[in-house]
């Protein structure tokens, strides 16, 4: 047979039975393959149950319960044998991976434990983040028989008690970060705030650590280094105990950190709150108070005789790693709100 | 043409990776072990041993000017059938390939089969042609997969006999493109002689 000329009508009866032929045994295919995909799914699901709770006789998936949380949906798993509950396998998530979603199912006893953690989903670079699956590497064992009450869920140099999985910081970040929601919402706690800034007004009674009044409605602005700031004194009775100050940086990484900064009567830091920043994830937002202890160095210093800088700057603050710039521009912060706090005090 | 030779090309003297440097995307991308890169070779031989059987089959019947949407809905057909077969039989094969399967859509290897060899020859050559040709691919994907693992995880198959993380940019992309010249180098040479 000759090939046929590149007339309209061959072209449009090729591509017609062409594409009619392949829409019809995809269709075909897929009406043959949903089922065991389906299946296929379940068992998958059923054995990440299985793998984190202990033995049960119930059928978990039948029992289940969601929450919401974080912008997504935890879905609750209840494990239980005669009729009492053994464990709880919570399938959590974070959107805060090396490459997107990272989905783990985390069995928890009934007090909270963790007894197993399966990885569901992830996108993670092969041979680096894909090391957080239980099959590949011991990242996961040692979250096994701990309870994040006193197991703190963060890797070691922001803090906790995790050790990372080497050259895959934002992963294993991202895992812990996974867990602690699982943990959370199971333990009944209101999850979302804690990965949440503060407003404002939570941030003053945070950082003030002794006051009687409502500093919040006695508020006033200083003059400092050319801007306006708005100041909230604590005071019992008439006594004076502290200030806390709204106060910018002048440029983070990406831009500026707003920070509320409070000192008791002697210019000592009492607390510090981050209340907005543009900082890049998994690493300049560790200044957020949530997610490393890096806030908790400046608690108890003087900026008047301690150097608020960097080691690296000549003064005595650690930084965090990858966040030179946001650090720096957190410790800046911090300088300045003690001078706004000078001011005031001069009132 | 000699048949046998027709089969052979396709390891090193038209090696579709290192010679004619086509479908380097999946070549790149999937062989950070020697198993993916395996299985990512094989999944993409059976997609181009159809597409060539049904290209050469329906050669004459396609007109000139549409040939490459024609062969290019084929291809992609034949991919998302190997997608969820191996999805609903092969669930833990999906799982280590999964993400890889859709890109075989995208690799010019496949399409150039169809278009240099299959729409110009016999059925029985084209058979030949996508076999040989689906073990080269194959052959240089595991290579390039052996390789990296080896230099990147201390491992190969997933068998470590060094404790300890490698070198790990074998893993990441730079290493692909690093271990990829070497091999290119190494088969050219091959093929001076």
């Amino acid at each position: 047979m000759a090939k046929r000329e590149s007339t309209f009508f061959n072209m449009v009866l090729a591509l017609l039975t062409v594409t009619l032929v392949a829409s019809a045994s995809l269709g075909f295919i897929y009406e043959l393959t949903r089922e065991p995909i389906e299946m296929a799914r379940a068992a998958r699901k059923n054995n990440a149950i299985r793998a984190v709770v202990p033995d049960f006789d119930n059928n978990p998936t039948e029992e289940r319960y969601t929450i919401e949380a974080a912008g997504g949906e935890l879905v609750f798993y209840p494990a239980k044998k005669d009729g009492e509950l053994v464990g709880t396998a919570v399938e959590t998530f974070t959107n805060r991976g090396f490459s997107g979603t990272i989905r783990l199912m985390v069995g928890l006893l009934p007090d909270g434990t963790i007894h197993g953690i399966e990885v569901l989903e992830h996108k993670e670079t092969p041979g680096l983040g894909d090391k957080m699956e239980s099959d590949k590497s011991d990242f996961s064992a040692q979250f096994e028989g701990q309870n994040p009450e006193d197991f703190r869920l963060r890797l070691r140099q922001d803090g906790g008690d995790v050790d990372g999985i080497t050259a895959t910081t934002i992963s294993s970040r991202a895992y812990c970060e996974a867990v602690q929601l699982a943990f959370d919402l199971y333990m009944d706690k209101d999850a979302d705030v804690s990965y949440e800034l503060p407003s404002r007004d939570e941030a003053v009674e945070r950082v003030l650590a002794d006051f009687a009044n409502n500093p919040l409605q006695e508020d006033f602005l200083v003059m400092a280094n050319g801007n306006e700031h708005t100041v909230f004194p604590g005071r019992r009775g008439r006594r004076y105990t502290g200030l806390a100050v709204d106060i910018y940086s002048e440029a983070g990484y990406i831009g500026p950190i707003r920070l509320m900064v409070g000192f008791d009567s002697e210019g000592v830091i009492t607390g510090i709150e981050v209340l907005g920043h543009e900082e890049t994830p998994g690493y300049g937002d560790l200044i957020e108070n949530a997610r490393s202890d890096f806030y908790k160095q400046f608690i108890g210093l003087n900026p008047g005789e301690d150097n608020i800088r960097l080691k690296e700057d000549g003064g005595i603050i650690d930084n965090i790693s990858g966040a030179t710039i946001t650090a720096r521009a957190y410790c800046e912060a911090v300088r300045s709100a003690w001078d706004i706090f000078r001011q005031a005090e001069n009132r | 043409m000699d048949q046998a030779k027709n089969f052979t090309k396709g390891f090193i003297r038209e090696n579709p990776v290192f010679i004619l440097m086509l479908g380097l995307c999946p070549a790149l991308g999937t062989t950070t072990s020697a198993f993916n890169g395996m299985g990512m070779g094989l999944a993409t031989m059976f997609v181009v041993l159809m597409s060539n059987i049904v290209v050469s089959l329906i050669k004459n019947f396609v007109p000139n000017k549409v040939r490459i949407p024609c062969y290019i809905v084929i291809i992609a057909s034949f991919v998302t059938i190997v997608d969820l077969v191996m999805a609903g039989f092969m669930p833990a094969l999906h799982e280590q390939l999964g993400l890889f399967i859709p890109l075989i859509v995208v690799n010019c290897f496949v399409l150039g089969r169809a278009e240099a060899f299959a729409s110009k020859n016999t059925l029985l050559s084209s058979v030949i042609d996508g076999t040989g040709m689906g073990l080269g691919f194959t052959f240089a994907l595991t290579l390039l997969g052996a390789a990296r693992e080896i230099l990147g995880s201390n491992a190969i198959f997933g068998l470590q006999f060094i404790e300890g993380d490698g070198m790990l940019v074998f893993i990441l992309a730079p290493g692909a493109f690093i271990a990829l010249g070497y091999l290119i180098a190494l088969a050219n040479k091959l093929n001076k002689q």
